[in-house]
Formats: C-alpha cells, sequence, structure tokens
C-alpha cells in the first residue's frame, strides 16, 4: 500500500487524467475486423494428422521390432552373443557395447566352462 | 479483466467475446498508447496489433493468464519500438529541417505544458504515469506489466509527478 500522494501532486494527477486521450471511433470496427480475419485453431485437421503421424510410427517400429526378433533359442539358451546383425542393429537402437559381450565365464562354475 | 472463460470463447471465434475484451480495455490500452506516441495513427496501430495478438494467441492455443496484464505488456513493447522509430524518423527530419519544432498536441496552454514536461521524462518514468494514469492501473499491476516491485512501480510514478510539478513551475523557456 503506497503512501497518499500530497495535495500539489493530487491536483497534478487530475491535471493528467483530464488530458486523457479518448478512443477513437473507428478503431473498434478495424480491431474486430482483425481479429475476426485470425485463423481458427484446426482442431480436426491437426486430430487427423496426429492420428495419421502416430499409426506411421507405429507401424515403422512394428517392422523395425520383427526384423530384429532374436529366436530364443539363439539368443537366450544358449547364453551367447547375438547374431552380428542383431547386435549392429542393438548397438543402433543404443543398447551399451557390453551388454552384447558374451558372457564372462566365472571361473569356479563349470555351467560356462562346460561349453 | 477477461476470464479464462472469454478467453476460450475468443479461441472459439467468438466475435462478441472479442468485442467485449475490446469494450473493457481499449480505452485504458489506447490512452496508454496515445500518451506516449505523439501520432494518433501509430497508437491506434499499436493497439490494433496488440488485440490481434491476444487473438492469435487464442488461437493457436497458447493459453494467457491474465488478459489485461498480456495486453498492456505486449503494448509497452509495441509502443517502445514505434517510439524509437519515430525518434530515429524525427533525428532524420530534424537533419533536413533542424529549425522545425516537434509538434505537442493538447487543448491549450497548461495541457501542452504537461505534455511537454512528461516528454522530458526518462522513459521508466513516462511509462509508470502512462499506465497509472492512462491505464488506470494498480502499482501491483504496473508492477507486473514492467516486471518490476509494487514499491519501485509506487517511488518511479512519485519522482515522476515531483519532476513533472518542478518542470511546470519553471517559467517557461
Amino acid at each position: 500500500m503506497s503512501a497518499p500522494l500530497p495535495p500539489e501532486l493530487a491536483a497534478l494527477e487530475r491535471a493528467l487524467e483530464a488530458t486523457r486521450a479518448p478512443l477513437p471511433a473507428g478503431l473498434r470496427a478495424r480491431v474486430l475486423a482483425a481479429s475476426a480475419a485470425v485463423p481458427l485453431r484446426p482442431r480436426a485437421r491437426s486430430t487427423a494428422w496426429f492420428a495419421a503421424a502416430a499409426a506411421i510410427a507405429a507401424a515403422a517400429l512394428l517392422n523395425l521390432s520383427n526384423s530384429l526378433a532374436l529366436p530364443s533359442s539363439e539368443a537366450g539358451e544358449a547364453g551367447g552373443a547375438p547374431r552380428a546383425g542383431c547386435a549392429r542393429a542393438l548397438l543402433w537402437m543404443g543398447a551399451p557395447a557390453a551388454c552384447l559381450d558374451p558372457p564372462v565365464a566365472n571361473p569356479g562354475d563349470d555351467r560356462w566352462n562346460s561349453r | 479483466m477477461a476470464d479464462a472463460q472469454d478467453l476460450e470463447a475468443i479461441a472459439a471465434g467468438d466475435a462478441a467475446a472479442v468485442a467485449a475484451l475490446y469494450g473493457a480495455l481499449a480505452p485504458r490500452l489506447f490512452a496508454f498508447a496515445r500518451r506516449l506516441l505523439p501520432v494518433q495513427a501509430d497508437a491506434e496501430e499499436c493497439v490494433q496489433e496488440v488485440f490481434v495478438s491476444l487473438v492469435e494467441r487464442s488461437r493457436r492455443g497458447e493459453p494467457v493468464q491474465d488478459a489485461g496484464a498480456y495486453l498492456f505488456a505486449s503494448l509497452r513493447h509495441a509502443v517502445g519500438a514505434r517510439a524509437r522509430r519515430g525518434e530515429r524518423l524525427a533525428a532524420l527530419h530534424a537533419r533536413a529541417a533542424p529549425a522545425e519544432e516537434p509538434r505537442i498536441e493538447g487543448p491549450g496552454p497548461e495541457a501542452r505544458a504537461l505534455a511537454r514536461a512528461l516528454q522530458a521524462l526518462p522513459q521508466e518514468q513516462r511509462e509508470v504515469v502512462a499506465l497509472k494514469v492512462d491505464g488506470e492501473l494498480t502499482f501491483a499491476e504496473i508492477g507486473v506489466v514492467l516486471g518490476v516491485g509494487l514499491n519501485t512501480a509506487a517511488s518511479r510514478y512519485r519522482y515522476a509527478l515531483e519532476k513533472l510539478r518542478k518542470a511546470l513551475e519553471e517559467p517557461a523557456p
């Protein structure tokens, strides 16, 4: 809250208020016309666009995942490294290189050394 | 001040909502712009520009929290840019015709003296005077528009009035 103005400054404030410019009559029509010319947001079109983009992205991902699918017998059960082509693809997808190394044999574990 | 429903109506293309917002804010916005710009057409263009900018923003789906604060802040920038352009043009004209006096509009000698004294104020003080007197904003609202604290806005206004009073007491050159 600011302190009230002394009388001489309050009089000056009133003098300023008395010289306030009036709103020109023609401005309203110009502003309303310019506002009416602004295009509406194309909701329907943008929704359709996003739906199409999502469908394309989903199809691309599905295609990619199909091409990268590892047969479980090769990738998991044997415990070996993925095939070279798949390894490249996994690296391309951002998998750390260490994840693709063959398992390190545990000296005390015959399950690894027996192969 | 416009609430969220008004802005949604504007976004949906409701011309009546734009007209209502114009009716509520345009007189104060125009008075503010006109106080700071010497040419009426420039003030009109600035007001039109900020209203259209608000409508465009609403229709792009970019929410505005407070239409009044947005309009005054945008108008302040628009007026500042227009004033700088006008000053550059005036400087060019002054070089071409140095004897020409700047034209200050007003109904009488007191109003002209007041306008001249106001023009002599620093820009930041002139803005605060225009926002308070013509924009009819509170110091808190002025603080939001200018990005300063309430006390800074209030003290700038008081300093500005003091300077105006001193300038008006001095004999005219």
